[in-house]
């Protein structure tokens, strides 16, 4: 776990977690590699929030071990090591008889830093507007909430960041805003950024690296271009004449008045082409298909269900 | 946004860990509550008492009635009303700020359980500490303007003692509730109930009102009464200090045990 620990930021191995007879996270490996943002994948109940409770010692593992930045995380070291982590766990804390500011500046004391943080990350969350900085937390939408749980998460610039599920509950412009800035934090600080959702689409969009958990088990783990490529693809193919192409090529399979056949090189598709053409058959559209993102999702998750 | 990791900790304020010494984690406690006017809340209930105790002293006053005792005689029976509920308004909104707010799971990646729930213990024992030590100014006051005899010291200390240990009682348990149920409901109903029994408890025969907390403020009094016919007359007895030793022995227990179990509980 610790032979390449300078470019991982968090690994676990074998980490479980029993609640009586009940597994919710059970021999879990995780990898992520410093300086990306990792996205945490899986459908409602998957073992996600837990495993991050795990990683910051809020919940005790039964069994398995977990490193972060490097360090072996035990209940001896864990707040010195958790002082490089900024968290946001399922929905953001916060003080809502206090204003912005006053909740920052307990954060802030408590992590030992410079008032100046304080200014910055209200910058970079955008919520330095003097009118939001005079109202009580109690008054914020849940953006706002969302937008200063991330900016107390950000305080000090820690090289990594755990966010449980950061755009829930927001409205689409929400969610496109903090998607926004979780992909600017590598490029801005060089964070790492983990974060989880149940959403496909979130994590497609912002992350560059995914773990797929499902049932307390990672069942995929890797680049997002990976996990693309782990899809299968294929040719589907339009024709005047779909019977008598079929028969032509053995192995195409009709599929609602397409051919779908095996996905070729160029000069193999060219072959394919000529081929029909010199039969008589007309090819009407041909086109190179992949498994969607969601289908490939479900076949490693075994769901059948949308998430 | 300056220069990355910044970590400019304080060594004065912090320890080795990073945790907040003593005082500041006392004076961020302090600022958590802002706004939440639990000193007027604590300065209200007295001053609800304070003028009950001179409504006795001033405006009906005995002729060549002298003895301050009438006002340590009176003065836990108010607070067997007033403090219980007091110590767990304190107590329940010091823990309800993190509940409501869901702010344990921040806080306990940057501060010990531990050192969250002694920090919370003795913050709520501290502010009681002002209340008693300002009732018992009040008191002394209030004996020489209803030209009552001064309170000996001595007595003050005992009355002091007495009160705040029965507080400190009141307000460990209601932590204890607040942070292990996390419901603010379950501290209020002990305080109602605290208050409502510790006053009619003293009705009932000696072996019952130990039973109830909040009576240990009357039971831990060194004065009684004696009515014969007209004459009331109030009389000094021992300090009655195995029900203090009793009562610090069941804070400890109280206390050290919700410790252990805040310490354990998984978020």
């Amino acid at each position: 776990m610790a032979s390449n620990a300078s470019e991982i930021a968090v690994a676990t191995r074998c980490l479980t977690k029993s609640y009586g007879d009940e597994t919710v996270v059970s021999n879990l490996d995780m990898t992520v590699p410093r300086g990306v943002v990792y996205g945490f994948l899986g459908p409602n109940g998957a073992g996600k929030s837990t495993t991050m409770k795990m990683l910051l010692g809020l919940v005790h593992p039964t069994d398995g071990q977990a490193s972060v930045l490097g360090v072996p995380m035990t209940p001896e070291n864990r707040l010195t090591v958790l002082r490089s982590v900024g968290t946001l766990i399922e929905s953001p804390g916060c003080y809502p008889h206090l204003t912005a500011r006053e909740n920052l500046e307990i954060t802030r004391e408590l992590r030992g830093l410079p008032v100046s943080e304080i200014d910055d990350v209200l910058h970079v969350v955008r919520l330095d507007d003097p009118s939001v900085q005079r109202k009580k937390v109690g008054h914020f939408s849940l953006g706002m909430k969302q937008r200063l749980g991330i900016a107390a998460a950000l305080m000090g610039k820690p090289p990594l960041l755990l966010l449980d599920e950061p755009t829930n509950g927001l409205d689409p412009s929400g969610i496109h805003e903090i998607r926004a800035l979780i992909k600017r934090l590598p490029q801005m600080f060089g964070t790492t950024v983990v974060v989880s959702s149940h959403l496909l689409s979130e994590i497609d969009q912002m992350a560059d690296h995914v773990g797929i958990i499902n049932k307390g088990r990672m069942v995929w783990q890797g680049s997002m271009a990976s996990l693309h490529a782990h899809g299968k693809h294929w040719f589907a193919l339009r024709t005047t004449d779909n019977a008598l192409a079929a028969q032509a090529l053995g192995g195409a399979v009709t599929d609602d008045g397409e051919l779908r056949i095996k996905a070729v090189d160029d000069a193999a598709a060219g072959q394919i082409t000529l081929g029909l053409a010199r039969q008589g058959i007309g090819i009407v559209r041909l086109e190179s298909r992949e498994e969607s993102l969601e289908d490939i999702f479900l076949h490693l998750t075994g769901m059948e269900a949308t998430l | 946004m300056g220069e990355r990791h910044a970590r400019t900790t304080k060594a004065a304020t912090q320890g080795v860990s990073g945790e907040l010494g003593l005082l500041p984690a006392l004076g961020l406690e302090t600022r958590k509550l802002r706004h939440k006017h639990l000193l007027l809340v604590a300065i209200g209930m007295l001053a609800m008492q304070l003028l009950w105790l001179a409504y006795v002293v001033l405006v009906h006053p005995s002729d060549g009635f002298t003895d301050y005792r009438i006002l340590l005689f009176q003065i836990p029976l108010l607070n067997a009303v007033f403090l219980p509920l007091l110590s767990c308004v304190v107590s329940s909104t010091e823990c309800d700020v993190e509940t409501r707010g869901n702010m344990f799971k921040s806080l306990l990646t940057m501060q010990r359980a531990g050192a969250l729930f002694w920090i919370k213990w003795l913050f709520s024992a501290g502010l009681m500490a002002a209340v008693v030590t300002l009732q018992t100014v009040v008191l002394t006051i209030l004996a020489g303007a209803g030209g009552l005899d001064a309170i000996p010291a001595g007595e003050l200390v005992v009355y002091w003692v007495s009160t705040f240990a029965v507080c400190v009682f009141c307000t460990s348990l209601a932590q204890a509730l607040s942070l292990l149920t996390r419901s603010q409901f379950a501290p209020m109903v002990v305080g109602v109930a605290l208050s409502f029994f510790g006053l009619f408890s003293m009705y009932f025969p000696e072996s019952v009102t130990r039973l109830v907390p909040s009576a240990y403020f009357a039971l831990l009094s060194t004065v009684e009464v004696s009515v014969q016919g007209k004459t009331v007359m109030y009389l000094s007895h021992p300090w009655p200090w195995g029900y203090l030793v009793a009562l610090l022995a069941a804070t400890a227990a109280v206390s050290v045990l919700a410790a252990h179990a805040f310490k354990r509980k998984e978020l």
